[in-house]
């Protein structure tokens, strides 16, 4: 009897914090601070918080895309596998920054594979989860777009960048030679 | 494993547990079972609805329709299940039927008792409504508890599964819906008017036909064809018509998801479906295959292309897990 008066009551503490923490976690990223109250709920009711320990394994390489996860504590390493089987770590996304992106745009299957670097706390939302947002709430799905969008051409202006450093290396590696 | 196999092996083992749910529940409290079918039918119905009037924006506007279903199911209920009711102790039929094969009656009469078994009555709306409120309130949290305890390697695979299947099935419930509602009331019309015999089964046939998505044009096409030697061929060719172009209509201004080599694809499935079905279950599972046969294979479909997202198992993922619901 006493045990199942503790389990309603463990029932009965999450039933009335689980959608608080939700909407506490969600407002720590600066990704939605200037989301309304109206879309912070509808985006609350579709995500999920998950807890990882370091080194945990938070998808694989090649495994369909099926989640964008939003780092709310610690920090990801995405990595991935050369034809030597050997894996490089590719990038470090931090709090307050997300990835697994890919998976709002295309059904395609991950370029990479992703790990917690140290205990991380992540709010993941999935793929059709989005999709029903698209259509429920279409503003709010925008909202998450141009985030997507603005993360792409941030990483699309480094990699210029970057390239068009080393290919200028190269020129001048060449002509000394 | 190869793909193909593991999606036929998942969706045996998705029937199988279809059918033992089913059957399960219905053992338990038949107004239970039927409660439950009539709260997937309406809950797709509103899908349907609130999908063409989120747009606009108008909470009124949903509840209006709604309160619309509740004025229908008023008027429709006491005086419909009194007709159906009288029409099994007489002769709905006229002459010819009773001339006609055994097996047209017995499905007739199967179909009417069906009805009026299955109809919705005070204790099963009772039921509709106490789901209804479960789903609104207590089911997503409660799933939103138990997502958080599954372990990592399984949780993208069981929610992302779960969820892809959910939307697809309720995708294909409000489709089959609009189908049944706008073909039997066509069909109904015709029939009625014209005072064919055979109207009943003909229209039962077609609702039961119509579960199945894209399959019911050509199901009626085939019993048009079977029921041309009654010499009313030219209501069966009308019939034809009239189906045709609700199908077509829906397809492709409703849902855009004309997809006829899909159907050839599926006749064959469905035929051995149905042909099972009859076999276990007699009539029942005629006309249960249909709606079951889409259901598992959605789930097998899904979850052998998801397979991938099952990952490494480490034990101290279900340690940190717990603090999600702590």
């Amino acid at each position: 009897m006493a045990a199942k008066k503790n389990w309603l009551k463990i029932l009965a503490h999450a039933f009335d914090h689980q959608d608080e923490k939700m909407i506490q976690s969600l407002r720590r990223l600066a990704a939605f601070e200037t989301l309304s109250e109206t879309d912070i709920n509808a985006l609350a009711k579709r995500c999920h918080i998950r807890y990882f320990s370091a080194q945990e394994e938070v998808y694989a390489e090649k495994s369909p895309s099926a989640a964008v996860y939003f780092i709310v504590n610690g920090s990801i390493g995405l990595y991935k596998k050369r034809k030597s089987q050997a894996t490089d770590r590719v990038q470090a996304v931090s709090a307050g920054h997300f990835f697994g992106e890919s998976a709002l745009i295309e059904k395609a299957v991950r370029t990479h594979s992703a790990k917690a670097l140290e205990k991380t706390q992540v709010i993941v939302l999935f793929q059709s989860d989005f999709a029903e947002l698209e259509t429920v709430h279409p503003h709010l799905a925008l909202s998450i777009l141009k985030l997507v969008a603005a993360k792409i051409s941030r990483e699309l202006h480094i990699f210029q960048t970057e390239f068009h450093e080393l290919s200028q290396k190269l020129a001048r590696d060449q002509l000394m030679d | 494993m190869s793909s193909t196999l593991k999606t036929i092996l998942i969706s045996i083992f998705a029937a199988s547990v279809v059918i033992g749910a089913a059957t399960l529940i219905f053992a338990l409290n038949g107004d239970l079972f039927w409660g439950g079918a009539w709260f997937l039918l309406i809950a797709s119905l509103l899908t349907l609805i609130s999908r063409r009037l989120h747009h606009t924006k108008s909470r009124v506007l949903w509840y209006l329709a709604a309160a619309a279903l509740g004025l229908l199911w008023l008027l429709v209920n006491s005086t419909a299940l009194r007709l159906i009711v009288e029409n099994i102790n007489t002769n709905p039929y006229g002459e010819y039927v009773i001339a006609q094969m055994k097996v047209r009656l017995e499905l007739s009469v199967f179909m009417l008792k069906l009805i009026s078994q299955a109809w919705l009555t005070d204790l099963r709306l009772f039921i509709v409504f106490l789901l209804f409120l479960f789903n609104r309130l207590i089911f997503p949290t409660l799933y939103k508890i138990v997502a958080s305890r599954l372990p990592h390697s399984l949780f993208e695979f069981c929610l992302h599964t779960g969820k892809t299947v959910k939307a697809d099935l309720i995708d294909y419930f409000s489709h089959s819906l609009a189908l049944i509602l706008i073909n039997s009331l066509l069909w109904f019309l015709a029939t009625f008017l014209l005072r064919f015999d055979n109207f009943i089964i003909l229209t039962l046939i077609m609702v039961a036909s119509m579960l199945t998505p894209r399959l019911g044009l050509f199901l009626t096409a085939a019993l048009s064809v079977i029921y041309v030697e009654s010499g009313l061929f030219m209501l069966q060719l009308g019939g034809i018509f009239i189906a045709a172009a609700s199908v077509w209509f829906i397809d492709h201004t409703l849902f855009s998801k004309q997809a006829p080599d899909l159907a050839m694809r599926q006749i064959a499935l469905l035929a051995a479906a149905m042909a099972c079905g009859y076999f276990l279950f007699s009539f029942p599972g005629l006309f249960a295959a249909g709606p079951l046969l889409i259901i598992s294979t959605t789930i097998g479909t899904h979850a052998s292309r998801d397979w991938d997202l099952i990952h490494r198992r480490d034990k101290t993922l279900l340690v940190s897990n717990r603090k999600n619901s702590s």
